[in-house]
């Protein structure tokens, strides 16, 4: 439990900081954030570590550290809308983790799925986004989903590869 | 003290969605204009000029095709409706100042604040612990993505896979680091807190 809290504390101040700080300009939006790759790292790790409950901890790692990113970052209109959005990321990513193979991914694709979901939903009912404003940030949001997906799996394939499971228990 | 100036600041912030965002004046376009300007020289005052045009522009490509959108709507006659293109004027003007205002009012909140409201100490101790890691963290960061840069100029790889790479080995030494110094500070600030606790003990 307390190796947990430490890897959540540590995973959440990770998403903040990607989030803020690691930007990627893209042709179609100002840039791609990498945000979203540790939020699905985060997930992974958490859910690795956290057996039944990891999916609590990836969820509030994901959705606390993304919603605070967007308040420190001046963007605190998004936090409620970002702290439901990664949560759910981060959540389904923590329950992939100890799935297999077309499972894993599915789950995986569902939680980049939800997030743009709860974006577009949320956005279309906010009178200062609108309709016009959620279909503009669609497809921002799909690339920032897909990127995260291969991201995140990528950074997790590695960290799993030098950390084997034993290991990882008291990383 | 802190929880009065909390609900105050709550209180302000719902008062403003709740007139220009939510309320009555949404569909003013002049004022939402007027206040688009006092919440702008508001933040100039606050913050700096420089920041206020940095999120200006930052939200300048979004409402750029907010309103493209909005016109296309407008032309195509979207779900029967005939007020696309004036509903997109007001989110132009409604949207940036939203967003400058709710940054304004949390400059008024400091971590102190948030350190003073009634939490239990293990809460304390996770919120100190956490503001130690973001800031030592931010600063880490930067020397690691240096080290990997260096890395990049050695090998000459510039494509999008490289760059993925890159950023993913941030994310996992970022992680190594940042558990390490976590631990390391509970320990010490645990270590502090028991020795303190027999002091008081001891004290006659």
């Amino acid at each position: 439990m307390r190796n947990l809290k430490i890897a959540f504390l540590a995973l959440t101040t990770v998403v903040v900081l990607t989030t803020l700080f690691i930007r990627v300009p893209l042709p179609s939006r100002g840039y791609f954030n990498f945000g979203d790759v540790a939020v699905i790292f985060s997930g992974l790790v958490l859910g690795a570590l956290g057996g039944r409950h990891g999916f609590v901890w990836g969820a509030a790692a994901g959705g606390v550290g993304s919603a605070l990113a967007d308040i420190i970052g001046g963007f605190g209109l998004f936090a409620p809308i970002t702290l439901v959005a990664k949560g759910a990321e981060g959540a389904l990513a923590a329950w992939a983790s100890g799935r297999v193979k077309v499972m894993h991914w599915i789950l995986l694709l569902l939680g980049g799925s939800a997030m743009v979901a709860v974006y577009f939903l949320a956005e279309t009912m906010m009178p200062n986004i609108g309709l016009q404003g959620a279909v503009a940030e669609l497809i921002p949001n799909l690339i920032q989903a897909g990127g995260g997906i291969a991201g995140g799996r990528l950074a997790y394939a590695a960290f799993a590869r030098i950390v084997d499971r034993e290991q990882l228990e008291g990383v | 003290m802190v929880v009065i100036k909390l609900a105050f600041l709550t209180l302000v912030l719902a008062g403003f969605f709740g007139l220009f965002v939510f309320g009555p004046f949404y569909t003013h376009v002049e004022l939402q204009l007027g206040v688009l300007f006092i919440v702008g020289m508001g933040s100039v005052w606050r913050t700096s000029g420089r920041e206020t045009w940095r999120l200006i522009k930052f939200c300048l490509p979004f409402i750029l095709t907010l309103l493209g959108f909005g016109i296309l709507f407008h032309a195509t006659h979207f779900l029967g409706r005939e007020d696309w293109l004036q509903d997109s004027l007001i989110k132009v003007l409604i949207f940036p100042s939203s967003l400058i205002f709710l940054k304004l009012l949390l400059t008024f909140v400091t971590y102190l604040d948030i350190l003073r409201l009634p939490i239990a100490t293990a809460r304390r101790v996770d919120l100190i612990t956490f503001k130690a890691a973001l800031s030592k963290g931010g600063r880490i960061m930067e020397r690691f993505k240096w080290y990997l840069d260096t890395y990049q100029e050695l090998t000459g790889q510039r494509t999008r896979g490289w760059v993925l790479r890159k950023y993913a080995c941030l994310i996992i030494a970022l992680y190594l680091y940042l558990y390490e110094e976590i631990e390391n500070s509970r320990l010490v600030m645990e270590n502090r807190m028991y020795i303190l606790s027999q002091r008081t003990d001891r004290a006659p």
